[in-house]
């Protein structure tokens, strides 16, 4: 049966995801997230989704900076 | 003494070392500062962005936020955090909306200050006027905000090293004084940028501390859900610190994260950062990163004080909940960690004197350029003479009422944050925007937000109980904006010749 060349790839990912302890991370950001109500929640994980957002936004302005008039 | 020496030993070390690096910073850049004007006030606008983007966050957060926000959740619970939000939402604003333009119309019309770019824009017999008023709301208000940062400072030395409270906060005081005196703006940015760094990295430790303490996650979360601590009236908490509005009502959230979030639009020493940028490379690098560096510090530390309820006995948290500016000092101690101590003291510090160096070189400016050069010009070396005195005497000022100071630490700096955005956001704002703004408009509106942030607070908010949680900013801003529009539109022949708006807002 052919097999197809991707397979090493979860292997090796999940291998990171264990080196870098990220289930365990990721267990403990959501026990944290989920023993407050939504509303008490909402400013932790809103603050990264507006940063990330005005990331994308930011780079894809066009921004012109004046010479100093000295 | 030995024994002293040997239970610090290791915080002391890190303190001076700390302290040393910014003084030679300052020493550094004392040369190159002093030789004119320029150079003095808005480092020749030669900053490259990722030190400006470090040290607006530094600026921004203060000891205001490391000790009196993050104190204020052992208070009000882990909903405080909203009040981060607000703030991450403004410093998006800022950079989005004003920081290019401010930037631009400031080379153009080669302005140095805040308080000078209201006259040069507006450009009419009135404008010194404008100038002069602005100067002076600058004096006032920077009084709150930096006995609140002198306050928290002297609170954490008083806890960590065990030095008397006065003396804590002269040390903060003179210590920042000596290397913004060398340095000026260059000294100020880079040892900001450098502050910013060390914050960061203190703010991801300083919120792992009650989860090491506990012993996990799920362990601490638990003792806050089912806590039996009491209130600041005596009530029971019971799952109030992690439940929305239990413990604080929106609307004060709401206007203590407006005031202290606007300050961001509206408070010279945020401002004046805008000006010194370099490039567009610099400023595009700044507009993405300041709110990243800004709003995972926040994440962190709004949230804290609720968090040390894990670490605290019920007889320990009845007096931390009335003394809410002693709950980081208090987490350290329990910690009884050197490292960690030494560390967090460090980035403590940094957070204090990152923000007092930038209003001590605004307050200074603003004094000598707006005011008394304005009144009577003088030579370029004697402005920077006159403004290095000016700074070692408002220091002085601010350190005799630092040792009787009139509230908590976010109250005051929300004070602050309240008089500088419902003053100089319609100014800004209409400068940097609006062709038909004016001069009159701007100047009614800076005295309407003044005396509107002043009134609502001690006629109104202090007096009525149920206005107690409408914080001045929200009627005084909204006051002062629609001040502003609508003299703008009243006195349309004040409008600036065609000329110079077309130069201002041709980029």
């Amino acid at each position: 049966m052919f097999q197809l060349p991707l397979v090493r790839r979860p292997t090796a990912a999940l291998y990171v995801c264990d080196f870098m302890q990220i289930n365990e991370i990721t267990y403990s950001l959501s026990v944290l997230l989920v023993c407050m109500d939504f509303m008490t929640s909402l400013p932790y994980w809103g603050i990264l989704v507006l940063v990330v957002i005005n990331a994308i936004i930011v780079s894809r302005m066009d921004i012109t900076v004046e010479d100093d008039n000295e | 003494m030995i024994d002293y020496l040997s239970q610090h030993w290791f915080v002391i070390l890190l303190t001076l070392v700390y302290i040393f690096f910014c003084l030679y910073i300052g020493w550094y850049f004392k040369k190159k500062a002093s030789s004119g004007v320029r150079e003095y006030y808005i480092a020749k606008r030669e900053i490259p962005g990722w030190v400006i983007s470090l040290a607006f966050f530094s600026t921004s957060a203060s000891t205001n936020t490391y000790i009196g926000q993050a104190g204020k959740a052992f208070q009000y619970g882990l909903s405080w955090a909203w009040v981060g939000l607000i703030w991450a939402v403004f410093c998006i604003l800022a950079w989005l909306v004003l920081g290019p333009r401010m930037r631009n119309q400031s080379a153009i019309l080669n302005s140095f200050t805040v308080p000078d770019y209201f006259q040069l824009r507006y450009k009419s017999d009135l404008s010194k006027a404008i100038r002069m008023l602005s100067a002076a709301t600058i004096l006032f208000a920077t009084m709150f905000y930096m006995i609140g940062i002198a306050k928290g400072c002297a609170h954490v030395l008083e806890a960590v090293l065990d030095i008397p409270y006065a003396w804590g906060a002269f040390l903060i005081l003179f210590i920042t004084c000596a290397y913004t005196m060398w340095g000026g703006m260059y000294s100020v940015l880079w040892t900001d940028a450098v502050q910013g760094i060390i914050m960061f990295v203190v703010a991801i430790i300083m919120v792992s501390l009650p989860f090491i303490y506990v012993g996990g996650v799920e362990e601490l979360m638990t003792t806050l859900a089912t806590t039996d601590h009491v209130t600041k009236g005596g009530e029971s908490m019971g799952n109030g610190l992690v439940s929305f509005g239990h413990l604080v009502s929106f609307m004060y959230i709401l206007g203590i994260g407006l005031s202290i979030g606007m300050k961001q639009i509206s408070d010279p020493k945020s401002l004046i950062r805008f000006y010194s940028i370099d490039n567009a490379k610099s400023m595009k690098f700044a507009m993405i990163w300041t709110p990243i560096f800004l709003g995972i510090s926040l994440i962190c530390v709004m949230g804290l004080g609720a968090l040390v309820h894990g670490m605290a006995s019920q007889e320990e948290a009845a007096h931390l909940i009335q003394n809410t500016d002693e709950v980081v000092g208090f987490m350290l101690q329990k910690m009884d960690n050197q490292l960690i101590s030494g560390i967090c003291v460090a980035g403590l510090f940094a957070a204090g004197m990152s923000s007092l160096a930038s209003v001590i070189l605004i307050v200074g400016t603003a004094f000598v350029k707006d005011i008394w050069d304005a009144w009577k010009p003088q030579s370029e070396q004697v402005i920077i003479k006159q403004t290095k005195m000016t700074m070692a005497l408002y220091c002085a000022l601010v350190f005799v009422v630092t040792l009787f100071p009139p509230a908590g630490i976010v109250e005051l700096t929300a004070f602050a944050g309240a008089v500088y955005a419902a003053s100089f956001f319609p100014a800004i704002f209409g400068g940097l925007y609006l062709r038909w703004g004016t001069d009159i408009a701007a100047l009614s509106s800076m005295v309407v937000g003044m005396l509107g942030t002043v009134i609502w607070r001690f006629g109104f908010r202090l007096r009525i109980e149920s206005l107690k949680d409408i914080h001045e900013i929200i009627p005084a801003f909204l006051l002062s904006c629609l001040v502003y529009l609508i003299v703008s539109r009243m006195t349309k022949h004040r409008i600036p010749d065609s000329e110079h708006l077309d130069r201002l807002f041709s980029v």
